[in-house]
């Protein structure tokens, strides 16, 4: 496994979101329902969920609009036209933790599997675990200050 | 939606699901009673769905849900309604290996709608695990719910004022005590 690296809090965690998580007043995105920030329980088709998955904004040079491009091609599921990608600062994902005293970090963890820019966001609660909405929707407001839709991004 | 209008869209989901025969059925019309006759295509040895039979299969469940409670919704609630379903349950948009809306959870946001005499949802969602998710946005209210199937609602409440203090607040309760407590950050009942 390569080495994993937590990201400083001046960079960006990029979110997939699909469209049955995205608030739409009118067809327009106006928030992110805070179940998509849930960690999935394990079942018959998956193992549970330990980590968000997402990728790291700035492990590719270029633009915001040309880094979010070259980011999606390692998003590994077939991205959907009303889907969309949030950007969040890793040090307000740090401070919306703290808030809710939990130790939230974001580590670069590149992977042949996953791809380069593959990165993930721990101390979330596990699907196990009490839930904490409060935390939840915290990260939901986040992700939804700089959302772009994935028909915007190709 | 008439009871031979259900029926016929029961028998058209039936007829995408690619089974061994064809036999003919007479289906009884309750509004006249008069027989309808149709080729029905009728299970009999079952094979595996493709992902767009699911879909269209759990689409029309939802939507057979919400006809039969039409008669406690407007035609433009029901209509609504049904829109938002097409616009989050569709082949194009939906992700193959998610779980699809769990029917139940849909029939409890329903009932929830009848309890609390209240249609004024912004926008429907669906969760992970198939769990429906709703919110109702207002001015500096976005209120978020999840019904899940034992009729319960886990619900979110971030209301910000004009100086810009934000405050969340969270909860857990049955159907009908969540009718109250949307009363209070949306402030209105009747949608």
């Amino acid at each position: 496994m390569a080495k994993r690296t937590t990201l400083e809090v001046d960079k960006h965690f990029l979110k997939h979101f699909k469209n049955r998580e995205i608030i739409r007043e009118d067809g327009v995105a106006v928030g992110i329902f805070p179940t998509a920030f849930t960690l999935r329980a394990a079942d018959d088709r998956f193992d549970a969920e330990k980590w968000l998955s997402g990728q790291y904004d700035e492990y590719f040079d270029g633009s915001f609009a040309e880094r979010l491009c070259a980011c999606c091609h390692f998003i590994p599921i077939d991205m959907k036209r009303k889907d969309a990608i949030g950007r969040m600062n890793v040090g307000e994902l740090k401070e919306a933790g703290k808030k809710r005293s939990k130790a939230l970090r974001v580590l670069h963890q590149p992977d042949a599997d996953v791809g380069p820019a593959y990165a993930g966001l721990h101390g979330l609660p596990k699907a196990e675990d009490d839930c904490d909405d409060e935390l939840l929707t915290l990260l939901a407001e986040l992700a939804f200050i700089e959302l772009v839709q994935v028909e915007e991004i190709f | 939606m008439t009871q031979a209008a259900l029926n016929f869209v029961s028998d058209t989901r039936h007829s995408t699901a690619g089974f061994a025969s064809m036999p003919q059925q007479s289906l009884r019309s309750a509004d006249d009673g008069k027989s309808l006759t149709r080729n029905v295509v009728r299970p009999v040895v079952p094979v595996d769905k493709s992902f767009e039979e699911r879909i269209f299969d759990c689409l029309v469940d939802l939507k057979v849900a919400v006809a039969n409670i039409s008669m406690h919704l407007s035609a433009n609630e029901r209509h609504r309604l049904f829109d938002e379903l097409d616009a989050k349950v569709n082949a194009e948009d939906w992700h193959e290996d998610d779980y699809l809306p769990q029917l139940r959870s849909f029939q409890n946001f329903l009932k929830w709608m009848i309890y609390s005499k209240s249609s004024a949802w912004t926008s429907l969602g669906v969760s992970g695990d198939g769990t429906i998710t709703v919110a109702w946005k207002r001015q500096g209210v976005l209120l978020t719910a999840a019904f899940d199937v034992a009729e319960t609602v886990r619900w979110t409440a971030r209301v910000s004022a004009i100086n810009g203090d934000l405050g969340i607040s969270t909860g857990r309760c049955s159907l009908r005590l969540f009718a109250m407590q949307a009363q209070f950050y949306l402030g209105e009942v009747n949608g």
